[in-house]
């Protein structure tokens, strides 16, 4: 539709101010978009950054095998595999429920200092892994991706964090106990707990990634009670 | 779910066969002597291997040269395993310094011209096959004071399993015939060079090239593909050098692994000599198909010969693997461990729960058992069956060099008995001259899988990858067919199931030239899929005249398994005699023969293996100064249903976008539950 001026100011008027109107909505939106983009830490930044760029294979439908831990890979020189393999999903399903597990978790720990949360994520990454290579021979073959290990780990620093506040204590000490007891569970029978609710591609489960994180999440917040005591007071400042 | 994994725990036994031939070192491939005599003046001067990988099979040329020092003329026997699934097609003679090539005969026929002309002084040779244990090369005369050279050739298809194909020059005899072993010695030295030359052709792109055990001394050198109509292609030049003497007691093998993103595909290699000849082809499937993991508890019973054709080293060697697969079970699975020699005993007296303290307490007293007595294979396997729990997923581990002495021996009585259990068998060889065609067929026949291994071999590797096969599911009654153009005489007839990362490998003729259907199909969880691609015959391709050699092997297995199940007739005998001798083979009823050119004429005997041979020659001439060829036929028109129904996918060829072998990626996700636990956390911490 076009307007001309002749044809009546007052519909002219009319029009370029709803014209206006759209045009500021849409700037509107994205200076919101780009403040809530501006406004992320940039730990988690640089975290969804290797979110999407380790799964577009998930839109392209191209799945590739070449970001995954394989240790036969990694020992022939492929070394990235060591830092890609936690942030690649086989589906948009496996990718929603691990990342959205991790940052749930990671944007609510207490501790505030972007490189101690870092170490949290790292140290249980690295746990995951290893509990893995050691426990499940199945790695061999099928490798392991995903965040679900951290996942884990950052849950048991979560219920730690809860357990040194007075008024979550109780809450921290059933989460930590539910969480070990559900990955010695996994560990015992080799399986999943509910796998059956799972109603979407998820990969072959390596449950053993799951006992590694919650020892990583544990050994992650006793290193840094360690060297600071009094470390939650201190974050608090 | 639980009801499908209920009714595979009531269909799915597995049966697996470890068959541990552990060589002790007296015994190799070499010249044989007998143990009486006292001459030691004949040997083997230096022995050249020439290996060339291409298409889906193997080339394998020997060239080897015997001496003899002593001051008569002498006759060389020269031995070695048979190679799995081989067709010896040249043996060649210098006489007077120039090569004649052998031709194939009736074996009773072959061997009285080789002996008529031993006899009379003159140069000959014949190769023989020894069932399934060896090909043995006589040369006469070996000249006193003189050098003689032989050379032969066999090939064979090569399959890639889970992406990893594998190569074995087999030289470690199996020692499982104890006639043999009491008369023969065997001299396996090389006293001057042993030179070993490998040239891989794969039209895929490879991760990983490796000798096991000679890593350190074979020079390995990749050159580049310089195909830019078919793509990138590679080549590998593998090079091993002994100028100083060797020992061929050892088997060589040579892995190669393909890129973990080979796509499945659908590969289809003719051969047509032209407009009006008869055509043969090679078509080798790599299905994609989603294959589920299986993730309940297994029980493995542990069924070990402890004859006293075990004894030495095998015997260690046998409850070292034991205990090496014991190690590796899973807490939820159980296992148990039967003997058997003269009889057979349940050892750990039933099943056992895989926990570390009852793995290693097991381990220590399976350190302990003996060799001695007979092999009543019958027996153990017969005590193996009983006690099997229905509702549980069963596998059970056979360690025996298939030499049945006490009790049923023969294929069809072993048939019989699986056929009574209804149970599936993966037979897992170890080693060479065991009964592959009794273990191949207790395989098929069950709806399982044949898998060898060398002693040479990543023990290890092998385990992970039968591990990963026993640990999915299979495509059931796989089968292919084609419509179109005239296709017949397909081999092998019956395919059986597929397991994870195996390839589905066939031959056929086929007449006329034009489009035709490829439609691969098979049962994946329940539920029949067909996977249809078009591919072209063409009218004239003479790149690889070997194919009907393997044609024609494939077709002479298939004759021989049905002659030791149901009794050899002179019926069948001659079918394997026509085919033999048409296609130049050696087989159990024809072998190969050199005389002079002159005597050849005199004879009658016609040189259509000479003839066959220069065809031959001339096509690898040609193929190696080319680029590597894909032969991949279903790229970008294939297409795949669960339906019957053939509906056009948008690309990726007849498995759409699948990888060569799916196995699942390792992962660990957090359930539903997770999610919610994890949100509800932050909102009481943020709450408070």
């Amino acid at each position: 539709m076009s307007i001309s001026p002749k044809t009546g100011t007052g519909d002219y008027k009319m029009a370029m101010a709803i014209e206006h109107a759209g045009q500021a909505e849409t700037e509107r939106r994205e200076n919101v978009i780009l403040n809530r983009i501006s406004g992320l830490p940039f730990d988690m930044f640089i975290f969804i950054v290797f979110i999407i760029l380790c799964n577009f294979h998930i839109i392209s439908g191209n799945i590739t095998r070449s970001l995954i831990f394989l240790p036969g890979s990694v020992r022939q020189g492929e070394w990235w595999r060591l830092f890609t393999h936690p942030f690649f999903h086989v589906s948009l399903y496996h990718l929603v429920l691990d990342a959205g597990a991790f940052f749930l978790l990671y944007s609510g720990l207490a501790e505030k200092r972007m490189i101690k949360k870092v170490f949290c994520v790292i140290f249980s990454g690295v746990c995951s892994l290893i509990a893995s290579q050691i426990f499940s021979a199945d790695i061999q073959t099928q490798g392991l991706c995903g965040l679900s290990g951290i996942a884990h780990g950052l849950m048991a620093y979560s219920s730690l964090e809860m357990i040194h506040q007075q008024a979550l204590r109780k809450i921290g000490i059933i989460s930590l106990i539910i969480v070990a007891l559900k990955t010695v569970f996994e560990m015992i029978s080799g399986n999943a707990l509910f796998s059956s609710l799972h109603f979407g591609d998820y990969g072959n489960p390596l449950v053993t990634c799951h006992a590694g994180g919650v020892i990583g999440g544990i050994g992650a917040y006793l290193i840094m009670f360690i060297n600071h005591p009094g470390r939650l007071n201190d974050s608090k400042r | 779910m639980k009801q499908k994994i209920k009714h595979m725990n009531r269909l799915f036994f597995m049966t697996i066969f470890f068959i541990v031939i552990m060589l002790s070192n007296v015994q190799a491939a070499g010249l044989l002597k007998s143990k009486n005599s006292i001459n030691d003046s004949i040997s083997m001067k230096s022995h050249h291997v020439n290996v060339t990988i291409n298409n889906g099979f193997a080339r394998t040329e020997v060239d080897q040269v015997f001496i003899n020092t002593g001051d008569r003329d002498l006759e060389a026997t020269y031995t070695f395993p048979v190679p799995k699934k081989a067709s010896m097609s040249e043996l060649s003679l210098w006489i007077d310094g120039r090569e004649v090539i052998g031709e194939v005969l009736e074996k009773g026929t072959a061997r009285k011209i080789y002996e008529d002309q031993a006899a009379k002084g003159e140069d000959t040779a014949i190769a023989e096959k020894d069932d399934y244990k060896t090909f043995n090369i006589i040369v006469s005369p070996v000249r006193s004071q003189n050098e003689t050279r032989v050379r032969l050739v066999y090939y064979q298809p090569l399959e890639i399993d889970l992406n990893i194909g594998r190569y074995v020059y087999p030289l470690e005899e199996g020692g499982v015939d104890e006639e043999r072993i009491s008369f023969w010695s065997v001299d396996d030295s090389v006293k001057s060079s042993f030179k070993f030359d490998l040239q891989l052709k794969s039209a895929f792109p490879l991760k990983d090239v490796r000798l096991p055990g000679y890593q350190n001394r074979a020079i390995i050198h990749k050159a580049e593909n310089t195909d830019k109509g078919n793509g990138v292609g590679e080549v590998y030049s593998i090079s091993l050098d002994q100028l100083e003497g060797a020992s061929l007691s050892s088997d060589i093998v040579l892995y190669y692994r393909l890129d973990e993103n080979t796509p499945a595909r659908v590969e289809l290699v003719p051969y047509k000599a032209g407009k009006n000849s008869e055509g043969t082809f090679m078509v080798v499937v790599t299905p994609g198909a989603s294959l589920q993991r299986i993730s309940e508890g297994t029980d493995w019973t542990f069924v070990l010969d402890t004859s006293g054709s075990m004894g030495g080293n095998k015997i260690a060697t046998l409850t070292d693997g034991v205990c090496n697969v014991i190690k590796k079970m899973n807490s939820q699975d159980r296992f148990r461990i039967v003997t058997f020699n003269n009889s057979a005993r349940d050892f750990s007296g039933g099943y056992i729960q895989a926990t570390q303290e009852n793995v290693n307490r097991m381990a220590l007293q399976v350190k302990k058992i003996q060799a001695g007595g007979g092999t009543a294979l019958f027996e153990g396997l017969e005590r193996a069956y009983v006690g099997l729990d229905a509702d549980r997923t069963s596998g059970i581990i056979l360690v025996t060099d298939g030499v049945a002495n006490i009790g049923p021996s023969k294929q069809n009585e072993l048939l019989e008995l699986h056929r009574k259990y209804d149970l599936r068998l993966f037979t897992f060889v170890i080693g060479n001259s065991v009964n592959q065609p009794l273990l191949d067929a207790l395989a098929k026949e069950s709806g399982g899988f044949a898998m060898n291994i060398s002693t040479s071999d990543d023990m290890i590797g092998r385990i992970i990858q039968a591990r990963a096969k026993m640990r999915h599911e299979c495509i059931y009654d796989a089968d292919i067919k084609f419509s179109g153009e005239k296709v017949k005489m397909l081999t092998p007839e019956k395919i059986g199931n597929l397991y994870m990362g195996q390839q589905l490998v066939k031959f056929g003729k086929y007449s006329g030239t034009g489009s035709l259907e490829v439609k691969f199909s098979g049962k994946v969880s329940g539920e029949r899929k067909v996977w249809t691609c078009q591919a072209y015959f063409p009218e004239k391709d003479a790149d690889n005249p070997e194919l009907e050699r393997l044609w024609a092997l494939s077709r002479i297995d298939e004759e021989m398994q049905v002659i030791r199940e149901k009794g050899e007739t002179p019926g069948r005998r001659n079918k394997v005699v026509d085919l033999g001798t048409q296609n130049s083979l050696v087989t159990d009823y024809t072998s190969m023969v050199v005389v002079k050119e002159s005597a050849m004429e005199g004879l009658g005997i016609r040189r259509n293996n000479a003839n066959r041979v220069n065809t031959e020659r001339e096509a690898q001439a040609i193929k190696a100064q080319q680029p590597v060829h894909s032969y991949r036929v279903d790229q970008n028109n294939g297409s795949g249903s669960s339906s019957g129904q053939g509906q056009k996918q948008d690309s990726g060829g007849m498995f759409g976008n699948s990888r060569s072998h799916d196995i699942s990626f390792g992962t660990g996700p957090v359930g539903p539950i997770f999610i919610g636990a994890a949100y509800w956390l932050r909102r009481r911490k943020n709450r408070k």
